[in-house]
């Protein structure tokens, strides 16, 4: 045998532990929004506007904890009904996907009707789907609609931009068909389709509050729409700031999955969570 | 599991195979004797890759056979492993988890394929890389890694697509030493498709020229030379023998000016 390739170390070990120095390099960006916060409040307190008109920052905040359990009970439910939404989305998004690039046929047919129903702005069906179904389903119906469309379109281009390379030589070896699709082809596609998931839950938060604003009876959607018709304006912020907050966690939550399911992408050694 | 799987004869008769309109193989004749290694060379685009597609069971052709034994084989994929240009390793499993996966589809246990990919993987000098993922080794290495697949295919009947066309010529020439060894060892039916002349003349018992597309076998080349052979011998008379012939050929051909 001859003697084997040696790479250097430094090439062969992963970047992953020097957390701290990145974020210190972050850090003069993270400070952008927080300096932002104290423009705001400066403001306030210079032009002193009506407190319905622009609350301070520090109004925002006071209410978001005086106002808590309230707040609470209305996050919870924009948080099931993004959350079912985006659930269908991703599974019978995944699903249509497989369907579309399975079949060259069906993708010709049923391809277009998925991107026209795009053009259909969502503000405008909102509240035909809220006169058709009971509140909650409705948030969840339009939660789905516009989570549905990433996780086919990055599905779709996934699976077709497979490397066929791949599959053929596991076939020789012996692979079926169908070991070849489930352990070849959808685990190739998985980085191009967690892209459109990582939209998707985004999405599907904006999703459900558009069908709160249109017709519901809970959600931050409904509180925000009705505070500011109260002008009880710094409650509406509240809302607002916590729908942010649940979209970025959504946001977090899909990628904390891409990371556990493709370990690859992060790590040039197998993790040892991942040792058996 | 290599020692169970049988080494038999390849041969292609009169492969005729049209893709899109265009004639790519235009009936094509080889043979490839048991435990030879023979190496089919010719001007790129001529249709070899798609010649080893049709042999590995892939594809099937518009007319003509298939034959291991002397048997038309219609259910041979599987039975033939293909190792392509591109390593074709899943990113997503490491490079033992990639390894094992022909015993593993042969019906050999979790343990025994594990061993038998560690085993394999050391000898290929990757031992200590069985937990890497593909992307952190170099491209020479994770072509031993390929390599080390298919060996351990289950097979000992090997297409070989180019399988160094995209290292660099140091890595290159050390991966025909690999491949060599290995071979040596084995002794598996192989039919390397190269354009590399020197590749083909270190490594093969006979070198067959393939003609501009649609693709004929258009002259062969016999390399009655001891092994082991080394970079070294390329100099020598009796390599650089051949491998005019097989230059002529080309020419003749019309692929080389």
């Amino acid at each position: 045998m001859s003697t084997a390739e040696r790479l250097p170390a430094a090439s062969v070990e992963a970047p992953s532990a020097p957390r701290r120095g990145a974020v210190l390099r972050r850090s003069p960006l993270a400070l952008l929004p927080l300096s932002g916060l104290l423009a705001w409040q400066m403001i306030v307190w210079i032009a002193a506007p009506r407190e319905w008109l622009l609350p301070s920052p520090a109004d925002v905040a006071e209410v978001m904890w005086s106002d808590r359990g309230r707040l609470w009970f209305h996050a919870q439910a924009t948080i099931a009904e993004s959350a079912v939404g985006f659930a269908l989305a991703a599974v019978l998004g995944m699903a249509l996907a497989m369907v579309i690039a399975g079949s060259p046929a069906v993708g010709r047919a049923v391809y277009p009707w998925v991107v026209a129903s795009q053009a259909i702005p969502i503000l405008a069906v909102a509240p035909l789907v809220a006169i058709w179904l009971n509140y909650g389903t409705a948030q969840v119906m339009v939660a789905f609609v516009v989570a549905f469309f990433p996780v086919v379109v990055t599905g779709v281009d996934g699976l077709r931009g497979v490397d066929p390379a791949l599959g053929r030589a596991m076939r020789t070896l012996g692979a079926s068909r169908w070991w070849t699709y489930r352990r070849v082809t959808l685990p190739a596609a998985l980085p191009t389709l967690f892209s459109g998931l990582r939209m998707s839950a985004v999405f599907a938060v904006t999703g459900a509050v558009v069908a709160e604003y249109v017709g519901a009876d809970r959600g931050l959607g409904y509180l925000s729409e009705f505070s500011t018709a109260e002008f009880r304006t710094a409650r509406s912020f509240a809302a607002i700031v916590l729908l942010a907050l649940i979209g970025l966690a959504f946001f977090g939550a899909v990628s904390l999955a891409e990371r556990i399911a493709l370990p690859h992408r992060r790590h040039s050694v197998r993790p040892t969570w991942r040792r058996s | 599991m290599s020692e169970a799987a049988p080494s038999s004869s390849i041969e292609a008769r009169a492969l005729t195979l049209a893709l899109g309109g265009t004639p790519v193989l235009d009936g094509l004749d080889l043979r490839v004797a048991e435990g030879e290694f023979v190496a089919l060379v010719g001007p790129s685009g001529c249709g070899k890759s798609t010649l080893l597609s049709v042999l590995a069971g892939l594809a099937e052709p518009d007319a003509g056979d298939v034959l291991i034994d002397g048997r038309a084989a219609p259910g041979r994929l599987g039975h033939l492993t293909l190792m392509p240009q591109s390593d074709a390793l899943m990113p997503w499993r490491t490079v033992l988890g990639n390894v094992r996966v022909g015993p593993l589809l042969g019906g050999a246990s979790e343990e025994d394929a594990t061993a038998a990919a560690r085993r394999t993987l050391a000898r290929f000098g990757l031992g200590g890389f069985e937990d890497h993922y593909p992307h952190a080794l170099s491209g020479g290495m994770r072509q031993r890694a390929a390599l080390a697949r298919t060996m351990l295919g289950g097979t000992r009947m090997w297409l070989l697509d180019e399988p160094f066309g995209a290292l660099d010529a140091l890595t290159r020439a050390d991966l025909r030493g690999v491949l060599a060894e290995t071979w040596m060892r084995d002794r598996p039916t192989t039919l390397l498709v190269t354009h590399d002349l020197d590749e083909a003349v270190l490594l093969a018992d006979r070198v067959l020229v393939c003609g501009p597309r649609p693709a004929r076998v258009v002259g062969e080349v016999a390399i009655g030379l001891p092994r082991p052979r080394t970079l070294d011998d390329l100099v020598d008379p009796a390599f650089s023998v051949p491998r005019a012939e097989i230059l002529s050929i080309l020419r003749s051909t019309g692929a080389l000016a």
